[in-house]
């Protein structure tokens, strides 16, 4: 019984499934990330942080 | 009016106090760091108070470097890094307040109760049911304050840094959640629902991947943050971090099994563990390359700036332990690794190198800022940064020979197929100078840490105006007044389905590991096979468990060779399913304990026990003479008995009801054979280290 059961686990449809299902993610990823109109966005992006504040003028 | 004045400035208030917590909380963890160190190298260190034993102070350590110092680092960057990414004040001061406050409560609760042996025994979850309930409130009010954030934000789009907050914030409340599922049996002890490989599991699911979301993700969003803020650069591929992002989150939460490579568990999850984790390095070197590459054109400030060395450092360190967990993940390496200190070098290559450095630079970086002056002194802190770097070479280099020196130890098999070094104890005593070596590598970090404060200090004292405050900065991108009330809902709809994503490719891995593993327990015959523990030894058990044994002792003999000619035949999925916490342990500084049940005589445990040195010499085990003075505690067996028995484990019902007799009079059989041995005591079947030795002898015995 305990054999048996186990022998259920090998589970390597499991494993196939989680690769296909990283492989199409991971595929789609790429599409998205890398359509072409896209590079001005990620430019100012990408300098999103850089941007200058005003100077502090208040003080605790 | 005074609310909209208010709303116009951020909030570093808060911030402020997390960089102070993070500064205090990170002395108090290294230097228990550096006490479990010599504990290890001095076994007197240990002082014979049970408060201060090695099983009780290293899930201190842990605890106190992951939650404590890391936590408030993160909690840190990331209510300064999110008010400015989405240029507003956060939702509530008020609530930022209750995180600020309630979090530092969770770790005085874990500082008093982890040296207290109020533990659960779970790596990084050791903290009982009142502090974990504690948590789970903590971090839905640091959600709520959060997402709320996001959602009024006046910046369109969301930064890649709060992508991966965004990650951290859903999963470690998943994580926190499944993995604490826990039944009371009093105010500080619980069992969990889990069960032998079902615990081991879900435990190192919960375990891998608090490396994973609460040490790597919300550092990987302050470096897409304070790196290219450092440098005055922008991220060198906004592409490649969102590559980086799914790629890292999706493949992360697979991982967890290879902390049990060659275990009883299942081929299956064994396998996925291994390839997933392997798949990891391209994610994580991804992102460490976007990091480092992001300083294209500002290389010199390498040279001239402490806050840059110490981020580029962080980065190199991140790189390098992306590489080694990976490997350390393939099964024949993990063979010679696992168990030994070279996964202890591993793991601080990570959190001394990553997580302290990026912390540092960091603190280094915002400190100033936010007191509007310049750093009291930079080659203090260039001086930081090169007595902590050596610090944690000594310590890596150090712990990666002991570990691989004592795994090709226990590996060793002469021509003959018998164990070249069979007696444990001389794999230990080979190493413990390398321990000495370690502790030199953990006092010189503490010695870079305290300069650190002093400089923060002296920093703070000098400034001219005291702490500033500052204005919330214009958007980005300037909206049409009448498109605005359309596009903030968009906006809305992208945050939340941001989430969801994320709390979609976090739980398809976890849902394909965990449910199958999770149902094996009812293919298993049990009672056929297993007897429970009886009462006598489910009380000594949660001795075993206060006293932190696991954190040297493994009860898992892996289908290897070596271990199974050293220990005995490989342990097996049916005689753990009764464990409740499971004790598989992740490290040997001792021996396996799987089946060491009849191995010895009670009067050697009990000899042992009281010095270990008396029975094996040279041993660095603490001594544990407090287990003769206290007294078995039999009145609460009967509850014990209930819980585990609602939760499966096949007691009868006179067996729960009279738990508390039946446990007494095995302590006398056990108690007059101790005597007729010729042990000393008055009492002896009241005092724990009976129900103790009762618990040890039925270790591998459990068979009916």
């Amino acid at each position: 019984m305990k054999k048996e059961a186990l022998s259920l686990f090998g589970h390597g449809d499991l494993i196939l499934f989680s690769f296909l299902l990283f492989f199409v993610t991971f595929i789609g990823v790429l599409i998205w990330a890398f359509r072409k109109n896209q590079v001005k966005f990620y430019n100012q992006m990408a300098s999103m942080h850089l941007e200058k504040v005003k100077e502090p003028n208040h003080h605790e | 009016m005074k609310n909209d004045s208010l709303k116009s400035y951020y909030d570093d208030v808060i911030v402020r106090y997390f960089i102070y917590a993070t500064l205090t909380w990170g002395v108090i963890a290294f230097i228990v760091g550096l006490w479990a160190a010599l504990q290890l190298a001095f076994w007197k260190f240990n002082f014979d108070l049970e408060w201060l034993t090695f099983g009780r102070m290293r899930p201190l350590h842990t605890n106190a470097a992951i939650f404590a110092f890391g936590g408030n680092a993160i909690f840190a960057g990331i209510y300064h890094s999110t008010q400015r990414l989405c240029k507003t004040r956060m939702y509530s001061d008020f609530l930022s307040k209750i995180h600020f406050w309630g979090w530092q409560a969770i770790i005085v609760g874990a500082a008093i109760t982890l040296p207290l042996g109020l533990s659960q025994s779970k790596e990084y979850a050791e903290l009982e049911w009142p502090l974990d309930i504690g948590i789970a409130l903590i971090w839905v009010i640091f959600a709520y304050n959060f997402f709320a954030t996001l959602l009024r934000r006046k910046e369109k789009h969301i930064y890649v840094a709060i992508w991966f907050y965004i990650a951290t914030i859903i999963t470690v409340a998943v994580l926190h959640i499944v993995n604490s599922i826990e039944i009371p049996v009093s105010l500080f002890k619980s069992y969990p629902v889990y069960a032998g490989i079902q615990d081991a599991m879900v435990q190192w699911w919960y375990g891998h991947n608090a490396v994973a979301f609460f040490l790597t993700t919300p550092f990987l969003g302050l470096m897409y943050y304070y790196i290219p803020k450092a440098a005055n650069r922008p991220v060198y591929s906004y592409r490649l971090s969102i590559v980086h992002f799914w790629a890292l989150i999706f493949i992360y939460i697979w991982a967890g099994p290879h902390h049990l490579l060659n275990t009883s568990l299942p081929d299956w999850a064994q396998n996925l563990g291994m390839i997933f984790s392997v798949m990891l390095w391209a994610p994580s070197w991804g992102g460490m390359i976007n990091g480092l590459l992001t300083l294209r054109g500002s290389w010199h400030l390498l040279r001239t700036e402490p806050v840059i060395k110490f981020l580029v450092t962080a980065v190199t360190f991140y790189g390098m332990s992306t590489f080694e967990g990976p490997l350390l993940s393939i099964k024949s390496v993990s063979a010679l690794g696992h168990y030994t200190d070279w996964i202890i070098a591993h793991v601080h290559g990570g959190t001394l190198g990553w997580n302290g450095f990026l912390t540092f630079g960091m603190i280094y970086y915002l400190i100033p800022k936010l007191f509007d002056t310049k750093l009291y002194s930079k080659k203090l802190a260039t001086v930081h940064f090169w007595v902590g770097l050596f610090g944690i070479l000594t310590y890596y280099l150090s712990m990666w020979a002991a570990g691989i020196t004592q795994g090709l130890m226990w590996q060793a098999i002469d021509a003959s197929g018998k164990l070249v070094y069979p007696e444990f104890i001389d794999t230990v005593t080979r190493i413990v100078p390398l321990y000495m070596v370690r502790a030199l590598g953990g006092s010189l970090y503490i010695v870079g840490a305290l300069i650190m404060v002093y400089n923060l200090f002296k920093t703070i004292k000098g400034s001219a105006h005291g702490a500033i405050k500052v204005p919330v900065a214009a958007p980005f991108e300037h909206r049409e007044t009448g498109e605005k009330e359309t596009i903030h809902r968009k906006l809305e709809g992208m945050a939340v389905t941001f989430s969801v994503l994320s709390f979609i490719a976090i739980a398809v891995g976890s849902a394909i590991e965990i449910i199958p593993t999770l149902s094996m327990h009812e293919y298993i015959r049990t009672e056929a096979e297993i007897r429970p523990y009886s009462p006598l030894e489910l009380a000594g058990r949660d001795i075993y468990i206060r006293e932190g044994c696991y954190t040297c002792h493994s009860q898992m003999i892996r289908k290897l060779p070596f271990d199974v000619l050293r220990f005995g035949k490989a342990s097996t999925i049916e005689e753990s399913m009764y464990d409740r916490p499971f004790q598989w342990g992740s490290k040997r500084t001792g021996p396996d304990l799987s089946r060491v049940g009849k191995r010895y005589p009670h009067l050697w445990h009990f000899r042992h026990m009281l010095n270990p040195r008396d029975v094996i010499e040279g041993s660095i085990m603490p001594n544990y003479p407090w287990l003769y003075t206290k007294n078995t505690e039999f009145h609460s067996l009967r509850r014990k008995l209930s819980v585990m028995s609602q939760l499966g484990v096949p007691y009868h019902e006179k067996e729960v009801a009279e738990a508390d007799r039946l446990a007494e009079m095995e302590a006398m059989v056990i108690a007059n054979e101790l005597k007729e041995q010729g042990a000393r005591g008055e009492h002896l079947e009241q005092k724990e280290i009976v129900a103790l030795i009762a618990y040890l002898q039925a270790l591998g015995q459990l068979k009916k």
